[in-house]
């Protein structure tokens, strides 16, 4: 494609002149003549494919040298064999980079067990949020949000993968409702279609696939929003989520019927989960020891690649209405891994090993 | 509605767009013949380019492979006995066994046609059925897929042939082999120790190759010789199938419809249609004393259906965002990278992409099945070759096939591991499909059954749905064996008057 060089070196030359000038000189000739390889745990086709898969097409023309980035599906063991590929078995020089959903950068961080893959040892290059809401089946009787607590029936909440859908189940134990899991599902998607015949009562979703998907159930009078997941700032206070600004969030619910805000372990373990899996959806990591130049270039390809117009025009669609998080912003991830205690840690890892017989190393 | 349906034509009859489907076409066909290679591969390698594609291009190249995979696997099933994608495994049944009657481009012939029909059928059903599918798809709750496996279990006893406790053993141990690696419904790994690979349980693909391909390529280079036992001329032998096909037409449509409707239903996987279809063919049959020597409608029964599903599995992907397939989980990406969000609102907001879709899924299935019966004569030649002289590329393809399925070296050990058990089996007599399905079938019948439990506690068990399977399943168990039982009685009359007739051929296939 000759007629964007121009634009792409005029980007990368605005990259160039913002960096920071220490580690530029040798960054520009690190990746000269180098591929990087970039490994995505899951099968083609899914949210974090598509996410590493655009990284991957888009960022090799904006990192000096210009190295060839090749997107590789390495599947099995849900994630499990592509992420230890990637922590034990290649060379940790910046050629090889990952792309982690948030219930796998969840896992790691929980320690699942098999799973190899320390995040303390790795730095997020780039990443993708993603907001989730909770709807409830007008079966259960309520009229309100509010009356959560009185809903009634089999209060039944589909579960894909335990760990994977970890903040909604924080935030209905937040709430001390009486649910039950069904586990089995195969995906958000199917959990969808039960919710819709009535199988199941309660059913989170992507916000984008709330929006599309559980909206026209409100809209017939079969469901009703219960409340946003919403983000958290870096003071621990829940934010609302920007693509649904007029829906309650979880804690803000809580306070409203509870006339205090959450407090004690499960709160905790909220303000760790929420960020973790909402600011993750797609995580591109690359390993924490790599050659500071390298690191330097991979920087300097993420901001050229995020201030590309055409790189805008093809993530409009992928990231259904959230802003990439890149530079300093990429920072709450570790945060939010830093603030939480082992007594939290504990705390969800009992939870989902006494109900869904989870185990961790 | 019929303005949409004529424009999307004509959106669809731009060259470049044109050009992308006859390239899927083409990509499609090439991974259908590689054995192990199946739609998933082959939407993976193309969409990278889907990036800043026109959306009606980029879904007529997807559905371009999507649609000429099932025709193009059936070359590997008719003429060499191995799988050519997980949707063509039935039609080794009979195929494999016409082709080595010298009759392969007779099975081609007839593959092809029945594929070319069950396709449009499948384009068709799509269209009239799109705006009405969502109740089908709403009425298959967790009770009722747990019916739907174990309709597909009960197709074993005709699967098995005469030796009816053999395939019960088989498919137990199919049953077995379907429990390693992740339990369904617990996180908790079975038989896996801390092998990582065993964690996703084994491979169908792997499995497959497994017991097909390489016990095949043993016996034939054993024997020596080409795979055509008889080498009389393939003279006008596809021209025959097709008539062959015309002439059961009713079984073409039947099978596509049921194609249609299984592929339609999110969570059956579109693996187990072929052997759902053949099943129900040879229960339904008359005279089945020819299934599985070679008899012909067991090649048109699952060739319909497997192209008429690709009708099918759209309905749930573009209705409900929920792919009915693995490839169509691809599908669904490109929607993503196009921006259209799938679901019910398509039908208003992108109707002309979901006409396009349907357009590309009818013409893909013409020009791929006519493709492929341009190049059935010259392929079928193949099995008039020695085949010491084409084993090593087969072998290569096989390795290949089994390879990329995680590329971990386990992947290799156990296509010879599996290999070894199906040579086992088949010198013994044991018949190889009731394990693949008891295989199959094994994971979703304890995730649906564990799920209706959670769900409904024992109450799902007077659900309708769930009862009008269940006597589908019996109905047809017991139907086939009445049917069988009167058939041997004409068969045993039959004998008795031409004692001497030449004996039945060893079923080598099984």
């Amino acid at each position: 494609m000759p007629k964007i060089r121009p634009l792409t070196a005029l980007a990368a030359g605005l990259a160039f002149a913002t960096a920071s000038l220490a580690g530029t000189a040798q960054a520009a000739d690190y990746y000269d003549g180098k591929n990087i390889r970039m490994i995505i745990p899951f099968s083609p086709g899914g949210g974090t494919d598509t996410f590493g898969r655009l990284i991957s097409q888009y960022l090799g023309r904006h990192i000096p040298g210009e190295p060839t980035i090749v997107a590789e599906n390495v599947t099995g063991a849900g994630g499990l064999l592509g992420s230890n590929e990637f922590a034990e078995r290649v060379d940790q020089d910046g050629t090889t980079l990952m792309t982690a959903s948030g219930h796998l950068n969840l896992r790691a961080f929980l320690g699942l067990k098999g799973l190899r893959l320390d995040l303390n040892e790795l730095e997020p290059v780039v990443a993708s949020p993603m907001g989730h809401v909770t709807a409830i089946s007008t079966e259960a009787g309520i009229d309100d949000s509010s009356e959560l607590l009185e809903a009634r029936g089999r209060l039944t909440k589909g579960i894909t993968d335990p760990v994977g859908l970890l903040e909604s189940l924080v935030a209905l134990e937040m709430f001390d409702l009486e649910y039950r899991a069904v586990p089995g599902y195969g995906g958000r998607g199917d959990t969808r279609i039960a919710f819709e015949r009535g199988e199941l009562m309660i059913n989170t979703q992507s916000t984008p696939a709330y929006l599309n998907s559980v909206q026209p159930l409100v809209d017939e009078g079969r469901a009703m929003p219960l409340y946003a997941i919403g983000f958290i700032d870096a003071d621990g206070n829940p934010v609302r989520d920007p693509a649904v600004p007029d829906m309650i969030t979880a804690p803000e619910l809580y306070e409203q019927i509870h006339g205090e805000m959450p407090s004690g372990t499960i709160w905790e373990a909220f303000k760790v989960t929420v960020p973790l899996v909402q600011n993750t959806r797609g995580t591109v990591w690359a390993h924490g020891d790599i050659p500071e130049e390298a690191m330097a270039a991979l920087r300097t390809g993420v901001e050229g690649m995020v201030n590309d117009p055409e790189f805008q025009a093809a993530a409009a669609n992928i990231l259904e209405g959230y802003e990439i998080m890149w530079g300093d912003d990429l920072g709450q991830i570790k945060a939010s891994m830093e603030a939480a205690s082992p007594e939290v840690l504990d705390f969800l890892r009992d939870m989902l090993n006494e109900r869904f017989g989870t185990e961790f190393d | 509605m019929l303005d949409a349906l004529i424009n999307a034509l004509w959106i669809l009859l731009d060259p470049f767009r044109l050009m992308m489907l006859f390239a899927g076409v083409a990509i499609g066909i090439a991974v259908g013949i590689l054995p192990g290679l199946g739609g998933l591969m082959g939407m993976a390698l193309v969409l990278p380019f889907l990036f800043g594609m026109d959306a009606y291009a980029g879904v007529a190249l997807l559905i371009g492979i999507a649609a000429a995979v099932p025709s193009a696997d059936t070359f590997p099933s008719v003429l060499m006995g191995i799988p050519g994608s997980s949707g063509s495994q039935a039609t080794i049944m009979d195929g494999y066994p016409m082709a080595r009657r010298g009759e392969a481009a007779r099975a081609l012939g007839a593959a092809f046609t029945a594929s070319l029909i069950g396709g449009l059928i499948g384009a068709l059903a799509l269209s009239a059925v799109v705006p009405f599918a969502r109740p089908l798809i709403l009425a298959f709750g967790s009770p009722e897929l747990f019916m739907l496996t174990l309709l597909g279990l009960s197709m074993i006893g005709v699967l098995s042939g005469n030796r009816p406790l053999k395939g019960m053993l088989a498919a137990v141990a199919g049953l077995a082999l379907g429990t390693i690696g992740g339990a369904p419904v617990a996180a908790e790994y079975r038989f896996a120790g801390d092998f990582l690979y065993l964690y996703d349980g084994l491979s169908l693909v792997i499995v497959a190759l497994g017991l097909f391909a390489l016990p095949e390529i043993i016996d034939l280079l054993a024997r020596g010789g080409a795979i055509a036992e008889r080498s009389r001329g393939l003279g006008h032998g596809w021209v025959q199938g097709a008539k062959d096909t015309l002439h059961h037409k009713w079984l073409v449509v039947r099978h596509s419809l049921i194609g249609v409707a299984i592929g339609a239903i999110p969570g059956m996987g579109s693996s187990i249609i072929d052997w759902v279809n053949y099943g129900i063919a040879a229960q339904t049959s008359k005279d089945r004393s020819q299934f599985g020597k070679g008899d012909v409608r067991g090649v048109i029964a699952p060739e319909s259906a497997n192209n008429a599903k690709e009708g099918g599995v759209l309905m749930p992907t573009l209705l409900f965002g929920v792919p009915g397939s693995s490839a169509m989980a691809m599908l669904l990406a490109a929607l993503m990278i196009f921006g259209v969000q799938p679901g019910p609102q398509m039908l208003t907001r992108d109707l002309d992409l979901v006409f396009v879709i349907i357009w590309s899924l009818a013409l893909a299935n013409v020009f791929g099945t006519l493709i492929c019966l341009l190049l059935s004569k010259p392929i079928s030649r193949l099995t008039f070759i020695p085949f010491q002289f084409i084993a090593p590329v087969i072998i290569v393809i096989v390795v290949v096939g089994a390879w990329q399925e995680t590329r971990h070296w386990a992947d290799l050990a156990f296509l010879l591991a599996f290999g070894l058990l199906g040579w086992i089996m088949k010198r013994s007599g044991m018949p190889r499909p009731p394990l693949l399905i008891g295989f199959i079938l094994s994971g979703l019948a304890e995730r649906y059954l564990w799920m209706s439990y959670n769900l409904y506690d024992w109450e799902w068990l007077t659900r309708p749905g769930v009862l009008t399977i269940g006597a589908l399943a019996v109905f047809l168990v017991v139907g086939s064996v009445m049917l069988k039982r009167s058939t041997e009685r004409r068969a045993d009359a039959l004998q008795h008057t031409a004692e001497s007739g030449e004996p039945a051929p060893r079923e080598e296939t099984r």
